[in-house]
């Protein structure tokens, strides 16, 4: 293992030191999962020890771990709205091709789909109910 | 429309109607400059794994009007921003930015100390990194509402109010309860690091005046310093008194004793040339100098003095400096022992030429001590000697000064009577 940055269990493991017990304990498990040998899954433990079961300790170090003190960012810019075919398609709930643009197709498979003849107008057309 | 028609329509996002960048936008893109800025600053400093919060830094000093720094740093020039994180000034600062340097200056600290030789050229040198580390913390000092604050936001459940604050006001001596363990640590051994924090600690303990502090915080800071001070001296003091009482407990000889006081040399100059260590080793002088004088061992005197000299003169310079300044108190007692080593040392030299400025410097420093008194007025005598046995025109002139100096310096010395008839002094 690498000598870690910084031995402040709050900077160590990305931890926001105004993070509960329960978050901090669900993100060191987290890192338990993913550690590959012993020495580091000690570790994990030992800091998962010194922050949840000794307050003052925890207090300590949320105070020398590295501040929080960017301003919010905010939320996200609302989604775009879209552009389609039809007036009714712009009510209908966003799929993935909404969200994406599609480049024209190449001219060589546009081609290949020649003109619309009859047989495909009558493989797109509604299908009739036909009682026998 | 036809099926190909439609196939080959993009759907493409309407255009939004908006007015520009919102808030937000601004926010987020400070925020990504100011990870950037900081990436450039810490890069090779080993720092590089840092929380991406500690950019808060960078946002800090653009709050605080240091934009420029910031664009080197954004156009690739890491440098300017790098020294003024770690070598810039501390006040007057906002709290939420010394408490970023601070932080920083915890881990430039363990770089120096445990980082490879690429960080810690990139980083700051022990010493700067140790200073920093002490000065930054008691910065975050001056705002103790903003530390009160943080740390009941902080609190975990279950821990009362009183130890909250009590956390709170231990914060801004941490860096003094830092460099005094790296001091601790490196007492046995006389490590470099553990020097370089001895030798912090005792300049800070000069400094905490004129920091102007809160009082409670310089009251805490220089009882802190002045205990890590004296914890590091007691501890060697036991061991050397052991030392010392081993030595004497057995049929020691010349060697014993002069490896003995150059170890005490060595720590003396590891712990910064602390005065404690000067007044118990030239007060235990004596018990192995006597019994060499006595046997007209001045070699081995010469080589067992060699090494603790220094630490005579730095008691003397500074009992000299305090009587200018009227204020002797703590090396009061120990001005006739230091006294004593400076006339052990003046017996060394056969020269009188040397012998003199030697003696001279002890009874300058205790003309009350009657060894000083003793040795002077016989080096006086020795010169007054050779000037009459020169067979000069005039000899007699300046023998007759150093005659007459004698007879007041130690008017009992019996060489004196002889001395006096031969150049008439009645």
């Amino acid at each position: 293992m690498t000598r870690p940055v910084t031995k402040n269990p709050f900077d160590r493991f990305e931890l926001d030191p105004a993070s509960d017990i329960a978050t901090i304990t669900d993100a060191l498990r987290e890192r338990a999962e993913e550690a590959s040998t012993d020495a580091e899954r000690a570790e994990i433990r030992a800091a998962w020890e010194s922050l949840t079961l000794h307050p003052e300790t925890r207090l300590g170090l949320a105070l020398t771990a590295v501040p929080e003190t960017r301003a919010p960012i905010g939320s996200p810019p609302r989604p775009p709205a879209l552009a389609s075919a039809t007036t009714d398609r712009s009510k209908e709930p966003l799929g993935v091709l909404d969200l994406v643009s599609l480049p024209p197709l190449p001219d060589e498979l546009d081609r290949s789909l020649g003109p619309e003849d009859d047989a495909e107008r009558a493989l797109w057309a509604p299908r009739s109910v036909t009682s026998s | 429309m036809t099926r190909a028609e439609e196939r080959r329509e993009p759907v493409m996002p309407a255009r939004q109607a908006s007015s520009g960048p919102r808030s937000e936008d601004h926010a987020l893109l400070a925020r990504l400059e100011a990870e950037l800025a900081l990436a450039a600053a810490l890069e090779g400093t080993g720092l590089e794994g840092l929380p991406q919060r500690a950019s808060g830094v960078v946002e800090r000093l653009r709050d605080n009007g240091e934009t420029a720094i910031v664009e080197d740093a954004l156009q690739g020039h890491g440098e300017p921003l790098r020294v003024r994180l770690f070598r810039g000034p501390l006040r007057p600062l906002p709290p939420d930015l010394v408490h970023h340097l601070a932080v920083l200056a915890d881990h430039a600290l363990e770089i120096a100390l445990e980082g490879s030789r690429a960080e810690r050229a990139h980083a700051l040198p022990l010493h700067l990194a140790i200073d920093r580390a002490m000065h930054a913390w008691l910065e975050v000092g001056r705002a103790p509402e903003a530390i009160a604050k943080r740390a009941r936001d902080a609190a975990p459940p279950g821990l009362s109010l009183a130890r909250v604050e009590e956390v709170a006001r231990a914060l801004p001596v941490r860096g003094i309860e830092r460099v005094s363990t790296i001091a601790r640590e490196g007492l046995v051994e006389r490590t470099h690091e553990g020097h370089v924090a001895a030798l912090a600690l005792r300049d800070l303990l000069e400094d905490l005046p004129t920091l102007a502090l809160p009082a409670s915080l310089e009251a805490r800071a220089t009882g802190l310093v002045r205990s890590a001070i004296e914890e590091l001296a007691s501890h060697w003091l036991v061991r050397f008194r052991d030392a010392l009482d081993t030595v004497l407990a057995r049929d020691w000889t010349a060697p014993d004793a002069t490896k003995l006081f150059a170890d005490a040399a060595k720590h003396w100059e590891w712990s910064g040339e602390e005065p404690e260590l000067e007044r118990h080793v030239l007060t235990a002088l004596p018990e192995l100098a006597w019994p060499l004088y006595r046997k007209r061992s001045m070699r081995e005197l010469g080589e067992m003095l060699a090494p603790i000299m220094p630490m005579a003169w730095a008691l003397e310079a500074r009992v000299l400096a305090a009587r200018k300044e009227g204020q002797l108190d703590r090396d009061l007692a120990y001005v006739a022992p230091c006294a004593q080593a400076l006339v052990f040392w003046a017996e060394i030299p056969r020269e009188v030429d040397a012998a003199l400025p030697r003696i001279e410097r002890a009874y300058a420093l205790c003309p009350t001590l009657r060894n000083a008194r003793i040795v002077l007025a016989h080096v006086l005598c020795d010169r007054a000697e050779h000037t009459l046995a020169r067979r000069e025109i005039f000899p007699t002139h300046p023998a007759r000064a150093d005659i007459e100096r004698a007879a007041s310096v130690f008017p009992e010395l019996s060489r004196l009577e002889a001395l006096k008839k031969r150049v008439g002094i009645p």
